[in-house]
């Protein structure tokens, strides 16, 4: 039910890690988005994160890219500008013509457009924020 | 930096909008939100000028942390003269509103004036719009917010009135997001009274602080102290429901009026037992780690509902005090007056205050305790002023003046419902309601810090005295209340919940001195942020006396300076204020009348106005 938390959830992952997702323990703060936002574009602003969190009644949905195996992104975009490289999307923004074929590959409503940039998860190379922010364990890392 | 440094100037009379710079004394003297919206009252609010009156200014002010990481500091503050005890009001929310505001790049709006017809604002980043509402109005806040986001989207943030606002019901709320309530003192009706439906505000924008890494470091620092602290695991858990429990404890759970200090049916309200049937998650506000907000569905007929709430003050004010112990039936009362737009504090109270008069004989109609089809009823045409709810919607204030024999026993001070708790069994609390510059408000003071089984080395050290921690004695109160008064001022300008600054006393003025250092730019000392508390207390002050209030008026209900509990831990105590305001006025470097002296508002610099 409740989100719990304890001291420990503060930790720092290091890049054998991957992330898990847990929405029932998501209580909406919101706090991954602006981890996200400020580690990547050093300013606070949700609709820059490449992790939404969007409430639905009592239910919170987290859109972020899960890094899956088969990565049906990649293979979607026409151009070349996606690449998989040690577990993690690269995005050639040079190739991108931001046409949105890769959002509706992605199975997880994790790739969006704001500002004429393709935000996919990049695990902050190895350290996430969204989960060094994340006190409810709706965040976690897991050895990979 | 972390300022958006603009103010939006809405003119409904006009139908005008414009932006300007914010002034840098407002930044500096009085830093945002509440300091802001008490600023421009006494700036732009004359003491002739009628609250409902398209005169009577309307302030929603977000604070420089809003929109940050910064541990629980999305909220907002709403100000206006207040239309139920035409002094300050204003009422501050939690939830996702206020940091909507700055990304859209604003850190107020201020509204004038009276439009024609039914409105609301539509801010769209820099597109700013005032739209018809005709088709909104007569909607409850819930259908309001859907048909928002129908028009507009689904990520828009929404602040609206419900049919109590429409109504101009004295203490009806401004909602956000149909659960956080900015919900005393009836701001609620004077947008309705502007004729102001909704704000619905999309902000895409940036906030960029001063040095990132020291300020992530600094929220770090502060989550930690926070979870460390023991109130944060019940309250992360249970949420303010634990209060209940609290308040059982040490006899003060406001029970028929007041008039007793223990509930027969506290059991069937307890933290527990909603935690164990009908709470379905715990919810947070932007940016808060302690996610108090309860979610929670009842599926079973009559009382079907679903909402976030209630919390503690609701439990109490629409269950003990009106004796009502059916959860579901708080519930659905809680929902719907959340839909209405009305406070539950005082619409409880002042249903309390009537069944209290039946009992009496005072009146010839029968409301009995606990019936809680009689609590749904009066909400209902309360919010409608139909019948009963005409008289209702008066409050307790002007409802005691029509029946004599009930002053007694009227549960307001200044004209403000008092909230749940007893005073009776928190001295330090019964002071902080007496002198709270919005009247009968916990939320000026809320010194806790006599709840919490502090040790009594510990409140040497906190107060210089052991007794601050002994909530049943007057002695040693004084100087713990006027600190936490001017903290909270600061917490409320801020916006920076209280919850995690002085319930869990995990997040502490220097802290907040920090974030504010790295998020602005400018460097804070403890003092200087104390100081801005200060401040703005004075200048509430200063905005009553203009008003007329008197120092006479710092007092409380005749029940808790006179009527002993008859049970429990506080049996036979009563609140003696003369104990303490006399001190109170001089730790404020007031006169003995209660009055600021010129040195003091000099010092804090403040402009004496109207006040001889």
């Amino acid at each position: 039910m409740g989100a719990s938390a304890s001291v420990d959830v503060l930790t720092q992952g290091n890049d054998r890690d991957i992330r898990t997702l847990n929405p029932e323990k998501c209580s909406g703060c919101r706090n991954c988005e602006l981890a996200c936002s400020i580690a990547h574009f050093g300013a606070f602003n949700p609709r820059r994160a490449r992790i939404q969190v969007l409430r639905q009644g009592c239910r919170e949905e987290i859109h972020v890219c899960n890094h899956c195996e088969d990565h049906p992104c990649i293979a979607a975009c026409k151009r070349g500008a996606l690449a998989w490289d040690d577990g993690e999307v690269f995005v050639d923004e040079a190739a991108c013509n931001l046409c949105g074929d890769c959002i509706a590959a992605c199975p997880s409503g994790g790739i969006r457009v704001f500002d004429d940039t393709l935000l996919i998860c990049d695990l902050c190379h190895g350290d996430p924020m969204c989960v060094k922010f994340c006190t409810t364990g709706a965040l976690a890392l897991k050895a990979r | 930096m972390s300022y958006m440094d603009r103010l939006l100037w809405v003119d409904l009379g006009r139908g005008g909008t414009r932006k300007t710079r914010i002034p840098e004394e407002w930044k500096s003297l009085y830093l945002g939100g509440r300091g802001f919206t008490s600023k421009v009252l006494y700036d732009l609010v004359d003491v002739d000028t009628n609250p409902l009156s398209p005169e009577n200014v309307l302030t929603i002010a977000a604070g420089p942390l809003d929109g940050t990481l910064s541990p629980s500091s999305g909220r907002f503050t709403v100000g206006c003269r207040s239309p139920l005890t035409g002094l300050l009001g204003d009422a501050n929310s939690g939830g996702h509103f206020g940091p909507e505001l700055r990304f859209a790049g604003y850190d107020a709006v201020i509204v004038q004036g009276r439009a024609k017809g039914p409105v609301y604002l539509f801010i769209d980043d820099d597109h700013v719009e005032l739209r018809d509402a005709s088709h909104l109005w007569g909607h409850g806040v819930f259908d309001t917010i859907r048909l928002l986001e129908e028009a507009h989207g689904k990520d828009v943030k929404v602040i609206a009135i419900g049919q109590a606002g429409e109504h101009l019901v004295p203490y009806a709320n401004i909602m956000a997001a149909g659960h956080s309530a900015a919900g005393r003192t009836g701001v609620g009706a004077v947008m309705g009274s502007k004729n102001l439906k909704a704000i619905a505000v999309r902000g895409t924008g940036d906030i960029p602080v001063a040095d990132d890494e020291r300020f992530l470091a600094k929220v770090r620092e502060c989550h930690r102290k926070l979870m460390a602290d023991p109130t944060y695991q019940d309250f992360s858990e249970y949420g303010t429901l634990i209060l209940v429990d609290i308040a059982q404890a040490s006899g003060g759970l406001s029970t028929r009026n007041g008039q007793l200090g223990l509930f027969e049916h506290y059991e069937k309200i307890s933290s527990h037992i909603y935690q164990d049937t009908y709470k379905l998650a715990s919810k947070a506000c932007f940016s808060c780690i302690l996610h108090c907000k309860n979610y929670a569905r009842v599926t079973s007929a009559p009382y079907e509902c679903e909402n976030m709430g209630p919390e503690y003050e609701t439990m109490v004010t629409l269950g003990s005090r009106v004796g009502v112990g059916s959860l579901a039936a708080i519930l659905k009362a809680n929902q719907l007056a959340n839909d209405y737009g009305l406070d539950t504090i005082s619409a409880g109270t002042s249903i309390a205050f009537l069944m209290e008069c039946s009992q009496r004989g005072l009146i010839d109609e029968k409301y009995e305790w606990g019936d809680a089809s009689l609590v749904i009823d009066c909400l209902h045409k309360i919010a409608h002023r139909e019948g009963i709810g005409a008289f209702l919607a008066k409050g307790v204030r002007a409802m005691s003046r029509e029946i004599a024999g009930s002053e007694g026993f009227a549960l307001h001070v200044k004209g403000l419902e008092l909230p749940a708790f007893d005073v009776r069994t928190g001295k330090g609390f019964a002071l902080g309601e007496a002198v709270a510059s919005r009247g009968g408000d916990h939320l000026r003071a809320l010194p806790n810090f006599e709840l919490l089984s502090k040790t009594r080395e510990e409140g040497i050290r906190w107060f210089g005295t052991p007794d601050c921690v002994n909530p049943y004695t007057e002695s040693g109160k004084v100087g713990m209340v006027i600190w936490h008064e001017n903290y909270g001022g600061v917490c409320d300008s801020a916006e920076i919940c209280k919850y995690c600054t002085f319930a869990t006393y995990a997040v502490m003025p220097q802290d907040v001195a920090d974030l504010l250092a790295f998020a602005v730019g400018r460097q804070y000392s403890e003092a200087d942020l104390l100081a801005v508390g200060e401040r703005i207390v004075n200048i509430e002050r200063m905005f009553n006396l203009r008003c007329g209030m008197t120092p006479r008026d710092d007092t409380l209900p005749r029940r808790f300076l006179q009527e002993g509990l008859p049970e429990g831990p506080a049996k036979g105590v009563t609140v003696d204020l003369a104990k303490m305001l006399p001190g109170y006025y001089s730790g404020r470097g007031w006169t003995k009348d209660g009055v600021p002296t010129r040195e003091k508002l000099e010092e804090l610099g403040i402009e004496a106005k109207g006040v001889a």
